[in-house]
């Protein structure tokens, strides 16, 4: 019997000093650039030069007794490299995307929970353009559910985007 | 010895002070160099520095100033306060913490912030440091004249003399929590200002991360837009008018969170982008005041754009006579610059909205005894006003419990994006509302009343008189005809000439182009880059591959190919169109996968597959008849919303049109394989329009002309010039088999239409309920017939 409680104590100890670590070491998720080279998608921690591109300071909503609070990162990534390879699919090489956590949600789709985040997408062109959007993603399958909020761009040559129908 | 070491040592300390002297006032004594202003920290005080007041055309009267022209023989004597913070930070209205500041202001996005440490702002004027200060100071310019105008509104409505809460006098979109909720700034918190970002021929403005990105002319890289100040406040302007469109959004009160924000403007060109781009040119006008917007950083390419009739830019014939002014939908696509040009662009076809506030400002003056600023003010407030109720998500639109906008939250998003979408008739019937309320009576004016009569000729000078009434009771499918609504007064229209929807078709007979058709490999995958990487389009099939293998250019629908079509209309009126929208999102016109012939185009008939209502009442109050029109956007029990394009099944008996379903399961087709990749939608399984690509706008349709005989030219000449936003995309499954006959059922509208807002059929003319866009009434129906070639 006290083999047994010395045991016990043990494991308890063991379990207890591993979740305390976790959380005292716990180290936040970095954020990720994803970019298209050689027609491939590749991953890597952003740079600092990317970093700066997206306003990383941007707190959630501001409330009037707010701090700027930091949303902590939900390391269960699979959903934004879902995402990122189809928003870079149609992109040129070179082209990156950065994704950056705003609010999980939880939504109710007939009857179902489905769990969704509020992020922004920020674009990199190789031209030093960048584009932007707040989106929610449904974090089961990756899926964009809305997006607003997109950049407007003032360009002083628009004819560039024109087109030509193959049927005249 | 130790005494003249004393007197060696006092010597050498008053030589060194004379010398100190000398050099410290050199600059203070020779404040020019020259002729130009010296600029450095020697000459300014403390919190001071210099400025542009103004861009160079202007400071020096020539506007034929040439590109490589030094801007620094523009700055004057006089100091400008920037800020006493020794960083680019600045506060406005109760947001005064400078570690969260209203705006700042950085060089670019790598670089740190510009710290003073002797907090003296002045640099050379070529130099970086100077392009921060002097947009810092122009982006306060305009956002304190914002907020300012915004708190002496609010308290107007809501507190009384002693500051305590009162009930405002008038049905307002100015929610009483809006500061202790924060809404007077949006939901984010620094309007970030980044002067010299390395983009060419480009300005923009990110609402996602609320910033504003300043580039460089490519024709002179010396030339910055940040020179131009009328540019820094049209850009500070757009975040303004995103703050105003989602005022409602933030200070929702009790009202549930709308989780997303409205936006003005979605496609390439739409309404929504040209009202924002004039709104944006006006709020550049409330602070320089001038008729002209950028003669530099524009003047320079012939870019600049009139403000005012008044203006030298226009060509003779316009004028601020009634008859002469910028009027809709004539002007359209009028370029001063190239006035024999069409051209189909957000901020050519943002002039009208910009000319009409610039002379309401005035008209404002004049008939209310105002000076100019407190005109301005005026104009403020009826556009926050205006947008805070068209932007209103939370779908409650003012303070009138019994009215509301956008259809109903949460789904009011959706429906703003497409059969919502702000327009040249919406807009100006809620601005006219607004002014009907604000100030035709109560003298409430200055201690005048700006009348009725006022605001009707004013908009009818301008085209802009397209509606029969002020829709004071909304858009709520059980109040939205309930109580009177105000009717303008038939004399008063004179010159804004509205159309039936009869009079828009589809071009047909032979050798004629119905609908133009894109599948060029190439421009299909530019089409993709350009859609998805602005977000646009977020929704590409997995069976469409990047490389677009099955695109094959040959004119035609075939299977696997994504496929653009601009559909070519035709307007039979003896009047221009304006504004016209073509829509082919999913809407309420099939129930059980069959589609309902209760429309005006009589098709199918009962005979060819559709669904029987021989049974229903008209209109009906049963979810899932045809005659009922889905409330919540097909989210009621026995509704749902259908994709556009039906299809023709052949049956033992006959050919019959269904819904692509019936199609999927008589071909034995896996629902994994259908175009969503979703074994649970197939609704569109083998032809799917791009959300984010379905509805299509065209600037104008002149009269008795298609849209290829009106639209701006291509550099051919002979051929219509395409935008991506006259153009709906579809996905074809490579599973159809070819000679399969399908037909898009979609519908279009334009804002000059006498009878597409306007529900004709009822005696008070009252608009549409919202709910009722969702349905056909509303529109004209387009029916599009393709076969699938191989």
């Amino acid at each position: 019997m006290k083999n047994l409680l010395k045991i016990t104590l043990l494991v308890v100890c063991v379990v207890g000093v591993y979740f305390l670590s976790k959380i005292i070491f716990k180290t936040d998720v970095p954020t990720i650039t994803y970019k298209k080279q050689d027609n491939q998608i590749t991953s890597y921690q952003s740079t600092p030069e990317e970093l700066a591109k997206i306003n990383q300071n941007k707190p959630v909503k501001r409330t009037p007794a707010s701090s700027n609070k930091k949303i902590p990162k939900s390391e269960h990534r699979n959903w934004e490299r879902t995402l990122s390879s189809e928003l870079l699919k149609f992109q040129e090489n070179n082209t990156k995307v950065i994704i950056q956590d705003l609010e999980i949600l939880t939504l109710m789709d007939k009857g179902r929970p489905r769990f969704a985040q509020k992020i922004i997408i920020t674009y990199l062109y190789p031209n030093n353009r960048q584009s932007g959007a707040t989106a929610l993603v449904d974090l089961e399958n990756g899926k964009i559910i809305r997006v607003w909020n997109r950049t407007k761009h003032e360009d002083l040559n628009p004819k560039a985007n024109q087109l030509t129908p193959t049927n005249l | 010895m130790m005494k003249n070491n004393r007197y060696a040592h006092i010597l050498i300390f008053s030589f060194l002070l004379i010398l100190e002297g000398c050099i410290s006032n050199s600059g203070k004594g020779k404040r020019t160099v020259n002729g130009q202003v010296v600029n450095n920290s020697s000459t300014v005080d403390k919190f001071h520095g210099r400025v542009l007041r103004d861009n160079p055309v202007i400071l020096s009267g020539n506007y034929n100033l040439p590109a490589d022209t030094k801007i620094g023989k523009y700055l004057l004597h006089a100091q400008d306060y920037i800020t006493s913070n020794n960083t680019l930070v600045g506060s406005c209205q109760d947001i005064t913490d400078i570690n969260n500041p209203c705006y700042r202001v950085y060089q670019d996005q790598y670089s740190p912030p510009l710290i003073s440490s002797d907090y003296k702002w002045a640099f050379p004027a070529e130099t970086l440091e100077f392009n921060q200060v002097h947009t810092f100071y122009h982006m306060g310019r305009l956002i304190e004249t914002f907020q300012a105008n915004l708190n002496t509104y609010y308290k107007l409505l809501h507190l009384d003399s002693f500051g305590s809460q009162k009930t405002p006098s008038y049905y307002t979109s100015i929610p009483y929590s809006l500061y202790a909720e924060l809404g007077h700034w949006g939901s984010l918190t620094t309007l970030q200002g980044y002067s010299n970002s390395d983009v060419e021929n480009n300005s923009s403005f990110s609402p996602s991360d609320f910033s504003i990105h300043m580039g460089y002319l490519k024709k002179y890289p010396q030339v910055k837009m940040v020179h131009d100040p009328s540019i820094i406040y049209h850009e500070t302007g757009h975040a303004a008018i995103n703050v105003l469109l989602n005022l409602r959004n933030t200070a929702h009160g009790s009202n549930a969170d709308p989780l997303y924000e409205s936006e003005l403007g979605y496609l390439q060109y739409d309404e929504g982008g040209a009202i924002n781009e004039g709104l944006a040119d006006y709020f550049a006008y409330t602070i320089n005041k001038r008729t002209e917007f950028s003669e530099w950083a524009l003047g320079l390419l012939s870019l600049s754009r009139p403000l005012s009739e008044d203006s030298f830019l226009h060509i003779p014939g316009i004028s601020t006579d009634p008859a002469e002014r910028l009027s809709y939908p004539a002007y359209l696509t009028y370029d001063p610059n190239e006035p024999g040009v069409v051209f189909e662009e957000i901020h050519v076809s943002s002039m009208i909205i910009t000319h009409y506030l610039v002379a309401l400002t005035e008209d404002f003056m004049n008939k209310c005894y105002l000076s100019k600023p407190n005109a301005i003010a005026y104009v403020h407030n009826v556009i926050s006003e205006t947008l805070a109720e068209l932007g209103d998500l939370t779908s409650t639109g003012n303070s009138n419990p019994a009215f509301t906008v956008n259809l109903s939250s949460p789904y009011s998003h959706d429906f703003a994006r497409v059969d919502g979408s702000i327009n040249y008739f919406n807009f100006s019937q809620t601005l006219a509302r607004k002014l009907l309320t604000m100030y035709a009576s109560g003298n409430r004016c200055n201690g005048y009343n700006y009348s009725k009569d006022n605001i009707e000729t004013l908009l009818d000078a301008y085209g802009l008189l397209l509606f029969s009434t002020y829709n004071d009771n909304g858009g709520n499918a059980v109040t939205g005809h309930l109580g009177t609504n105000t009717s303008i007064t038939p004399s008063n229209r004179l010159k804004a000439v509205t159309i039936p929807k009869s009079k828009i078709k589809l071009v047909s007979g032979d050798g004629l182009v119905s609908g133009f058709i894109f599948d060029d490999r190439t421009e299909m995958q530019n089409a993709l880059k350009n859609l998805t990487g602005s977000l646009q389009a977020t929704e590409i099939s997995p069976y469409i591959k990047s490389s677009l293998p099955r695109n094959n250019g040959n004119g035609k629908v075939s299977p696997g190919e994504l496929v653009g079509i601009a559909f070519n209309l035709f307007n039979s009126s003896n009047t221009d169109m304006g504004g016209i929208q073509l829509l082919a999102n999913d809407w309420d016109h099939m129930k059980n996968d069959k589609p309902c012939n209760t429309f005006e185009d009589n098709f199918p008939q009962s005979a060819e597959g559709a669904a029987d209502s021989s049974a229903e009442a008209n209109p009906s109050l049963v979810p899932g008849d045809c005659n009922y029109i889905t409330r919540t956007l097909g989210n009621e029990a026995n509704e749902d919303l259908y994709p556009v394009c039906m299809v023709e099944i052949g049956d033992d008996d006959a050919t019959k049109w269904a819904g692509q379903e019936k199609l999927r399961q008589k071909l034995g087709l896996e629902p994994h394989l259908c175009l969503s990749g979703d074994a649970t939608k197939t609704r569109d399984c083998f032809v799917r329009i791009l959300k984010g690509a379905d509805h299509a706008w065209f600037a104008k349709i002149n009269a008795n002309k298609s849209w290829e005989d009106s639209a701006p030219r291509a550099k051919d000449k002979n051929t219509p010039a395409f935008n991506y936003s006259n153009i709906i995309f579809f996905e074809v499954s490579e599973h159809i088999h070819p000679g399969t006959t399908f037909n898009c059922r979609m519908r279009v509208r334009f804002s000059n239409c006498s009878d597409c807002f306007t529900d004709t059929a009822r005696s008070d003319l009252d608009n549409y309920l919202d709910y009722e866009y969702t349905g056909n009434r509303p529109y004209k129906i387009i029916n599009f017939q393709f076969v699938v070639t191989d």
